[in-house]
């Protein structure tokens, strides 16, 4: 007697899952394509940190050698207090742009979750990709500025070769405010769609 | 009382279909949280909060020790 009502409901459920199976499984697709592109991003900066990395270990270990070298032209403690002092504003270069890199991202956290709420948020993504190729421009403008100090510490008029390093690590600190204004109008940008409210999962430091 | 049978076993089945279908949803939208490199608390990813640390960023200064190293040179 039960037999042919569990038939009915059977087919009714299959009838109802059916469509819903087929949602969920474009949703889990669209996730996991989503997810794939923000892992790729993910690799090719961690690539570009850990260049950028190594390059600032190789600079740290050779300062022996650039004071080897400058001590000859100019004295022992004078070469070690130029390295010193080039060494600090290195170091203070390097910071703001591991402090734009993490905003960066922040950003990038910032308006995945506004994508997955169903926002278009693509123009704001090219506005933070320019502003990320400004930090890496500044990065690599850093990485000029040092290699130029090098051949300073080498050069036969030391004097006359600190005004090209001048002039390259004026351009850094121009680059890294740059970027910094890009970042601030992506951040006004996301605050024009009016998508800052929102209330996030991730906590605060 | 054969009707009531009836309603019975359309109303278990709706119920069934319903919890089989809520589970398919769940399981298969399923995606792992990921917690990056920041450890328990990843840092506030609110618009407010990214502002108020842009706007900290101190960016003055960055070179003053090139004034610095040209004394050095002119000695």
């Amino acid at each position: 007697m039960a037999k042919p009502h569990l038939k009915h409901v059977l087919i009714t459920g299959a009838m109802l899952i059916a469509p819903i199976l087929v949602f969920a499984e474009e949703n889990a697709n669209v996730r996991v394509e989503r997810q794939n592109i923000k892992q790729e991003a993910q690799q090719k900066r961690q690539t570009q940190m850990l260049e950028a990395k190594t390059k600032r270990e190789t600079f740290k270990k050779e300062a022996e050698q650039r004071i080897n070298a400058l001590k000859k032209r100019v004295g022992e403690e004078r070469a070690k207090r130029i390295e010193q002092f080039f060494n600090q504003m290195v170091r203070k270069f390097e910071n703001a742009i591991d402090r734009l890199n993490g905003l960066a991202d922040r950003i990038e956290s910032r308006l995945q979750k506004s994508e997955e709420a169903g926002h278009d948020v693509s123009k704001i993504k090219d506005q933070l990709k320019s502003a990320r190729d400004k930090i890496s421009a500044a990065e690599t403008a850093l990485s000029d500025a040092k290699a130029k100090f090098k051949e300073m510490t080498n050069s036969q008029n030391p004097k006359e070769s600190f005004r090209q390093v001048k002039t390259l690590v004026q351009g850094v600190a121009q680059k890294i405010k740059e970027a910094h204004r890009a970042l601030v109008g992506v951040v006004n940008s996301i605050k024009g769609l009016r998508l800052g409210n929102e209330a996030t999962s991730t906590s605060s430091r | 009382m054969e009707e009531n049978r009836h309603l019975g076993w359309w109303v278990a089945g709706i119920i069934a279909v319903l919890v089989v279908a809520a589970f398919l949803v769940y399981y298969l939208s399923y995606a792992p949280v990921e917690t990056g490199d920041y450890g328990i608390f990843p840092p506030s990813d609110t618009t407010q909060s990214i502002e108020a640390d842009l706007n900290a960023t101190d960016l003055n200064n960055l070179d003053a020790e090139l004034s610095d190293i040209e004394k050095e040179l002119a000695q």
